[in-house]
């Protein structure tokens, strides 16, 4: 028991001593370094793409019109805003969560003209994508009531507390970008940190050194996986914080990267443990991580690809983690909804840790 | 009990044989010198002792361990220094010593230790990417020391180094042996392992064609008094090469 105890006290300080110093080595690496700083910049890319994207557009103004209003004809002569009508309030609310730039969704009810009409002020319920942060919230709703004032003649009130709209697991718009955001920094980083460490050992010969000391092959590997795993989590928080005001399940968010955290890292100990050059890597890190992550990005388009290539898709891990991670943007994640998602990605990196294993039993002498 | 057993050891890649049914004993506190013409299996022999090869037949212990079976329990036992500077050239001399101080569980004040021991204390902060070849080899020493192995395993210490680097680290050898550790030593340099070495053994094509003391070498093989360790080297070894030039 003892012994036991002590071989594994020996091996968690094995591979301590080799994620301590590859921590350090990893941010000495060029090719490290520029792939966070590349991950970085499209993190902030990504942030910024709706604003740069709609820097001159009009506010956006959804509304469901549920009595034939005079305002709706109104509205769609102003030139200070854009205007989309909609058949439902379902619809609005769709409208709402499918957007990347904060919109304002409005239902005016049946006899509203009558209110405007009589010249009390009228009230008028205001929807805002639950993303939107409560300045940007109240601005829109501050320029949605004067302008809707001016055109009817009559002191409008728009109320949007409360009326918060969520984005949906197929959500385009900002949980869309945020979830490929989000798999995008996880694939790339766990593609390149541990095989990038794990060839560098092979190319200067230091594994040599590693594996004459108590240090095992399967120690290196794991010393290895915990940094990919370390600088994957890291760079997946700060995403994450580029997103704040959209997660609404923090645990299930934090769940997805670990998951997904663990498949990138399975995927880069296989590059590492089965390459032996960085060219090598380079080549293999691209053939593998665009069919991988290309399929998140097609998963949402069901307009443009047959109903089968969109559900054969869905088998890909990179797709099932973006569905969980818009999951964690919603309203109600149910366990039935996520729950084959994820146990879809930790299977497929148990398979891949298996090959891993296999792979590096055989190198071993 | 001997520090280093062999029999029969073979290994073979791709059917080629590397190494063909060598044996021989090393004792404990001896520097054995392992010469022979690039490609004979000197450095197939050094991996297959060392843990990093495994043998195609034959067995092998060292330090009491068997290389295949007791793998893990040689390690300790062991230092090695390769015969290309593999550090890690971004740390500096410390970290790369105190890295490897933590995979053998060995103390802080230790790497000071070999640090004084080769002479690199002064510039132990520098990044190693900064250092000569001399001062790498001695970084390689220190790290093969640092866990006070009982057989240290030298493939090749002194090969491109100037003279002065080479004799300071031919001298640390010499003071290792009398201080008990085990020396397993190859070298192309004949003079130095006369030098050095107490016995030696010559292997070509991955057989062992002479071991003995440098001395009884010279007089067995050697075709005058004056004969070195060079002139036997190439009498038992050069005739592949002799042959070749005849060809062409």
């Amino acid at each position: 028991m003892n012994t036991h105890k002590a071989r594994f006290g020996e091996s968690l300080r094995i591979i301590w001593a080799i994620a301590a110093k590859d921590i350090v080595e990893a941010l000495k690496n060029k090719k490290i370094l520029s792939t966070m700083f590349s991950v970085l910049f499209l993190m902030v890319v990504y942030r910024v793409l709706p604003s740069w994207e709609n820097g001159d557009a009009l506010p956006r103004l959804a509304v469901y019109d549920a009595g034939s209003s005079c305002l709706v004809a109104e509205l769609e002569n102003s030139a200070q805003l854009d205007l989309f009508e909609m058949s439902s309030q379902e619809e609005m609310e769709r409208y709402l969560g499918h957007r990347d730039m904060v919109a304002l969704g409005l239902v005016i009810p049946a006899g509203f003209d009558h209110i405007l009409e009589s010249g009390r002020e009228a009230e008028l319920s205001g929807y805002v994508a639950h993303w939107a942060s409560d300045s940007a919230s109240a601005e829109v709703q501050k320029f949605f009531e004067s302008q809707i004032t001016e055109l009817a003649g009559n002191p409008v009130r728009i109320d949007i507390a409360g009326n918060t709209v969520y984005t949906q697991k197929d959500s385009r718009g900002m949980a869309f970008l945020a979830s490929v955001t989000l798999i995008i920094v996880i694939t790339l980083i766990g593609f390149s940190i541990a095989p990038n460490l794990m060839i560098e050992e092979k190319q200067t010969k230091t594994i040599d050194v590693l594996l004459v000391s108590p240090a095992s092959i399967s120690q290196v590997v794991i010393g290895k996986a915990l940094i990919g795993l370390f600088y994957c989590l890291t760079t997946a928080g700060v995403a994450l914080a580029f997103y704040t005001t959209l997660v609404t399940h923090w645990w299930l968010a934090i769940l997805a990267v670990i998951c997904g955290s663990l498949f990138a890292v399975a995927m880069g100990l296989l590059l590492g443990s089965t390459l032996k050059v960085k060219q090598q890597l380079t080549f293999w890190t691209w053939v593998l991580f665009i069919p991988i992550v290309i399929p998140a990005f097609l998963s949402i388009m069901e307009d443009l690809f047959p109903a089968g290539f969109i559900r054969a898709i869905g088998w890909m891990p990179t797709v099932a983690l973006a569905k969980v991670f818009r999951l964690s943007f919603s309203e109600n994640a149910a366990l039935a909804q996520f729950g084959p998602e994820l146990a879809l990605v930790l299977g497929c990196t148990v398979i891949i840790l298996a090959v891993v294993a296999l792979v590096v039993r055989r190198s071993d002498r | 009990m001997h520090a280093i057993e062999v029999q029969n050891l073979t290994r073979d890649y791709d059917g080629l044989r590397a190494v063909g049914g060598i044996s021989f004993e090393v004792e404990p506190g001896e520097i054995f010198g392992f010469l022979g013409p690039n490609g004979a299996g000197k450095t197939t022999t050094i991996r297959m002792l060392t843990g990093q090869l495994r043998p195609t037949s034959g067995t092998a212990r060292v330090a009491g361990c068997d290389v295949v079976t007791e793998r893990q329990a040689l390690k300790p036992q062991i230092g090695v220094v390769f015969e290309y500077q593999n550090i890690y050239e971004r740390l500096s001399a410390r970290d790369n010593l105190r890295f490897a101080a933590r995979l053998y569980g060995v103390g802080k004040e230790r790497v000071e230790e070999v640090l004084a021991q080769v002479g690199l204390t002064a510039r132990a902060r520098d990044k190693t990417k900064k250092y000569s070849n001399g001062m790498k080899q001695r970084l390689l020493i220190a790290r093969a020391l640092l866990h006070e192995p009982k057989v240290l395993f030298l493939d090749e210490p002194t090969r491109g180094l100037d003279p002065n680097v080479a004799r300071d680290i031919r001298a640390i050898v010499a003071d290792l042996a009398t201080q008990g550790v085990t020396v397993f030593l190859t070298t192309h340099y004949m003079e130095e392992a006369d030098q050095l070495s107490d016995r030696v053994a010559i292997i070509d094509q991955g057989h062992i064609v002479a071991l003995d003391t440098p001395d009884r070498l010279k007089a067995e093989h050697g075709e005058s008094e004056k004969a070195t360790l060079e002139d036997v080297f190439v009498k038992l070894t050069g005739r592949y090469l002799g042959r070749r030039s005849y060809e062409e």
